[in-house]
């Protein structure tokens, strides 16, 4: 029985119960024999034959050649193991597979619906010739997982060492094992997540000596990597594990180019900060998800007219940073805030409208600042900023820039730039002020109220999609920023909530939002007294992620509302685990 | 889908070498009636094994030692070269790159000569055949005209899916039974080659399937040649070694073989093609002349076990088996590992 506490990306944290065995996910699975000791902390053993051992073992009974009659707590059934390049092979019929299979190129018998029941663990066949083809490596375990779904565990064997676990975690991977530690050991090779060192003059020469301390090296990766998994951070911590490795660098690339799909049906909506310090990072699928949302979901103000490109600030949400309050109050002294729209100039998001600050990863991210931009970096913004003009139409469009001024201004058609130098001088802010003024004189004032409910629609647009809007319907704001409220009749049916970087809906708001068939999650007709689990879920909105608000309903009869702790497909498949977490519910 | 057959290259046209010239032809240590003597061995060039113009063994580049022309005159011719160089010896084998007993391959009459020749030198001949030549007519005909005759049946592995999912051989072991039996029947002995990590097989697998074909046969066989596969032009075994997917045995495993062979009835022997070469069953270059010394000394009956033997890479090979088969896969770790 599998019970999945945490997801981040592909990787999963939680526990793998199996008769009175409790065995914490990422697992390794250390090799048990009598020339090998095993650590006292390994809570799942790795053996050929069973073992006199209170701890839960897997137990491989070999190939189809051989296959050993043994038979354990979780069995790995016989398997034919052609190499790779032979391409897809013809296997002979075996016996009936349970418990843990391996899976091999063209045999997708395994994958039957009528097999997977029995099977728990779905072991990769040939994964140690993946350490010579990091793509392939990639297509495989998406294969798998797409394949087998989330009710059962993927075993990556022999190929973990401390360095690669964070990523082979990231991939999907459940299970792992010692193989490669103790062959790296029994080199000679001291193994670290910064790759392999010659043992110390203390350990030279000890294969015991330098197991113990390649153990107790992948047992403090995992712990770290378990900790990124519950935290949500385990993308940043990959990529500063990945550079160690090219293998791991090309692994990660293909994976953010050929699978983003698949990875940002994994990605969670919300998250903690993190650092934007790799290239890695410009492909990191929450951060290609805003953009393309930008591009896809997003529309300005109606009446803002006035496009303002300012520089982000190191401080988050920007709004609260030192410059961007003088940035603000220049726009404020020119009288006509309510016509101006504010938007940054940032890497790696591209351009952050101001309404959309708080959205994740806006006011979430940080980068070094240097005011060295890499080409890469320039034409995500002149890409992200073209496209953007090219949706939303402004009558003047001025630039507030600081280093990413010349870049910026290049690609700009008639514009006005404002800031010579730094952007906030003295100088470079009154002019500012006096540029906006002096275009405005032919545009009419706008009401605060007015823009304040525009600002709220797009971000209802940009965190539901079209239909968003609905939400803006005959409704009022209340409260100060961050802390918007949405109100209609004096009921409330939203807010603001800073430290999700969206809207949290009440009941009368999710009401809306299932008018539109948005974001709802099915269910049969029942009452959810505590939280929403996924065998209670009968289908849900395709757009839904970890950490939207999702809208529970019997047919079209809202129940509840809450935040989802999986995405659609999981909720979806599976059969276990806490899908919604429910902040209201309809009283009985 | 693929089939293991259609995964076996094509053999190459036969190279043309003189179609009157034998292989080769060389002089190396046997036993005899518990005494050591010296056998002459003899490879003539035949028109190859009819297996293997088929498709063929996977370990198997024999093919290459062959000429399509090569007729009955052309190879009595090449065994009469051979046979003058002959000075003493007391052991004839007879082999071509196939079947000895296979008449498309010698025909009947030269068959006959040739064993007549052998006769009035040699106390033993032994040729090597395909279980499906091995007929009671060709048996009789050959044990009246040689009555030391051996003959050699490369059964590889009394193992069926390793016959077929490994070496695609061709026959089941039901079929050396049989041939076993005619062959006993007709009054000549048995000799039988067992594969030494076959395609596909760990190096633990490869060692339990040795002993377990050692023991299935014991009551067949008069002698058990263990033969380690070594890495011939041409073969599947060669495409997949290239690119480190597969390593020929280590000279530990076939020791540890003959150790649990040890008494089992039939004499064990080996001489590794190629040992101690990267094409060949190796361990370390530090011990490869040293345990191939021991597995030939074995052999001829000069050493009952290899205690003495020791070295470094002992624990590599320990750790070989103990891991390789929880990497779900048959290619040689160490290339992968690195």
């Amino acid at each position: 029985m599998l019970d999945i506490g945490k997801r981040c990306a592909l990787a999963r944290s939680g526990i793998w119960s199996s008769d009175d065995h409790q065995i914490r996910l990422p697992a390794i699975a250390f090799v048990h024999n009598d020339r090998i000791s095993t650590p006292e902390s390994a809570e799942l053993l790795l053996s050929k034959n069973k073992v006199n051992s209170s701890k839960l073992t897997l137990i491989d009974r070999g190939s189809v050649f051989l296959p050993s009659d043994e038979r354990g707590d979780i069995t790995i059934s016989p398997d034919l193991p052609y190499p790779l390049s032979l391409g897809e092979m013809e296997y002979p019929e075996g016996e009936e597979k349970t418990g843990a299979v391996v899976v091999q190129k063209g045999d997708d018998n395994v994958f039957q619906e009528s097999s997977r029941k029995e099977i728990q663990i779905y072991v990769m066949g040939n994964a140690i010739e993946f350490i010579r083809h990091p793509k392939e490596f990639v297509d495989e375990v998406v294969r798998l997982r797409q394949a087998i779904g989330y009710g059962s565990m993927i075993y990556l064997p022999g190929i973990v060492d401390p360095s690669n676990l964070a990523i082979l975690c990231y991939c999907g991977g459940d299970i792992f094992d010692s193989t490669r530690i103790i062959w790296e050991s029994r080199s000679g090779h001291v193994v670290s997540p910064e790759g392999r060192w010659p043992p110390s003059d203390s350990e030279a020469g000890s294969f015991t000596k330098i197991l113990n301390k390649n153990y107790a090296a992948m047992q403090d990766e995992l712990y770290k990597t378990t900790h990124h998994i519950r935290n949500g951070s385990l993308r940043e911590f990959v990529e500063k594990r990945a550079v160690h490795d090219p293998w791991m660098i090309a692994a990660l690339r293909h994976f953010d180019l050929v699978h983003y799909d698949h990875q940002e049906l994994h990605f969670s909506v919300t998250g903690p900060n993190f650092h934007a310090n790799t290239k890695e990072s410009l492909h990191r699928p929450d951060v290609v998800r805003y953009r393309k949302r930008i591009r896809e979901r997003y529309r300005k103000p109606p009446s803002a007219k006035m496009l303002l490109l300012l520089p982000c600030s190191a401080k988050k949400p920007y709004s609260m940073s030192r410059s961007h309050s003088l940035f603000r109050r220049a726009v404020k002294d020119s009288g006509v805030q309510h016509l101006v729209h504010e938007v940054m100039v940032t890497s790696p998001l591209g351009i952050v409208p101001r309404e959309l600050e708080l959205f994740f990863p806006a006011q979430n991210y940080d980068i070094p600042v240097t005011g060295h931009w890499s080409k890469d970096e320039i034409s995500i913004v002149q890409e992200d900023l073209l496209n953007f003009l090219g949706k939303n139409a402004y009558e003047h469009v001025v630039a507030h820039l600081g280093s990413e001024k010349d870049f910026v201004c290049d690609i700009l058609d008639d514009h006005y730039s404002t800031s010579n130098g730094n952007p906030t001088s003295a100088k470079n802010l009154s002019g500012l002020t006096e540029t906006l003024s002096s275009l405005t004189n032919q545009n009419s004032k706008v009401p605060r109220g007015q823009r304040l409910s525009e600002d709220m629609t797009s971000r209802c647009v940009y965190q539901f999609g079209n239909g968003g809007e609905v939400l803006m319907e005959s409704v009022e704001i209340k409260g100060r920023y961050p802390n918007l409220k949405i109100f209609s009749n004096g009921i409330q049916i939203g807010m603001l909530v800073q430290e999700r970087g969206m809207i949290s809906l009440t009941l009368d708001g999710a009401e809306r939002i299932s008018q539109k068939d948005l974001y709802c999650v099915q269910i049969d007709d029942f009452q959810p007294e505590g939280n929403l689990f996924a065998v209670g879920v009968e289908g849900a909105d395709e757009e839904l992620r970890t950490g939207d608000d999702a809208v529970i309903r019997y047919e079209k009869d809202v129940r509840a509302v809450g935040s989802a702790v999986m995405n659609w497909k999981e909720m979806t498949e599976s059969h276990r685990g806490e899908a919604v977490r429910i902040r209201h519910r309809k009283k009985a | 889908m693929t089939k293991l057959e259609d995964c076996i290259p094509e053999k190459r046209v036969f190279p043309k070498g003189d179609v009157n010239k034998y292989v080769s032809c060389w002089t190396e240590k046997d036993v005899l009636g518990g005494e050591v003597v010296d056998a002459l061995v003899v490879i003539l060039r035949t028109s190859g094994c009819s297996w293997a113009r088929k498709k063929g063994c996977t370990m198997c580049g024999y093919f290459n030692d062959c000429h399509p022309d090569a007729d009955g005159e052309n190879i009595l011719h090449q065994f009469g070269k051979a046979v003058e160089k002959s000075n003493g010896q007391t052991m004839l084998k007879v082999f071509t790159s196939g079947s000895f007993l296979d008449e498309r391959e010698i025909p009947r009459e030269t068959r006959a000569d040739i064993l007549d020749i052998a006769s009035e030198r040699f106390k033993q001949v032994i040729v090597e055949t395909r279980p499906q030549y091995v007929t009671e007519e060709s048996l009789k005909e050959s044990v009246s005209q040689v009555a030391g005759l051996q003959v050699a049946l490369g059964l590889e592995s009394a193992n069926d899916m390793v016959l077929k999912h490994s070496i695609n051989k061709g026959f089941t072991y039901d079929d050396y039974l049989k041939a076993a039996g005619v062959i006993k029947q007709a009054g000549a002995t048995i000799k039988t080659y067992l594969l030494v990590k076959p395609l596909f097989l760990t190096e633990n697998e490869a060692i339990r399937d040795a002993v377990n074909s050692a023991n299935q046969i014991k009551g067949v066989t008069d002698v058990i040649s263990l033969n380690p596969v070594n890495v011939q032009k041409g073969t599947l075994v060669e495409r997949l070694w290239r690119r480190g997917e597969y390593r020929p045995t280590w000279l530990w495993s076939v020791v540890r073989i003959m150790e649990e062979c040890q008494g089992l009835g039939p004499r064990i022997i080996s001489s590794p093609t190629g040992g101690g070469k990267k094409r060949g069953a190796h361990n370390c270059p530090v011990c490869d002349a040293d345990v191939l010394k021991g597995i030939a000394e074995y052999s001829l009956g000069q050493r009952n076990d290899f205690g003495d033997l020791e070295c470094g890479c002992r624990e590599r090979w320990m750790d070989t088996l103990d891991l390789q088969g929880f990497t779900q896969s048959s290619i040689d770790i160490q290339r992968y590992y690195g």
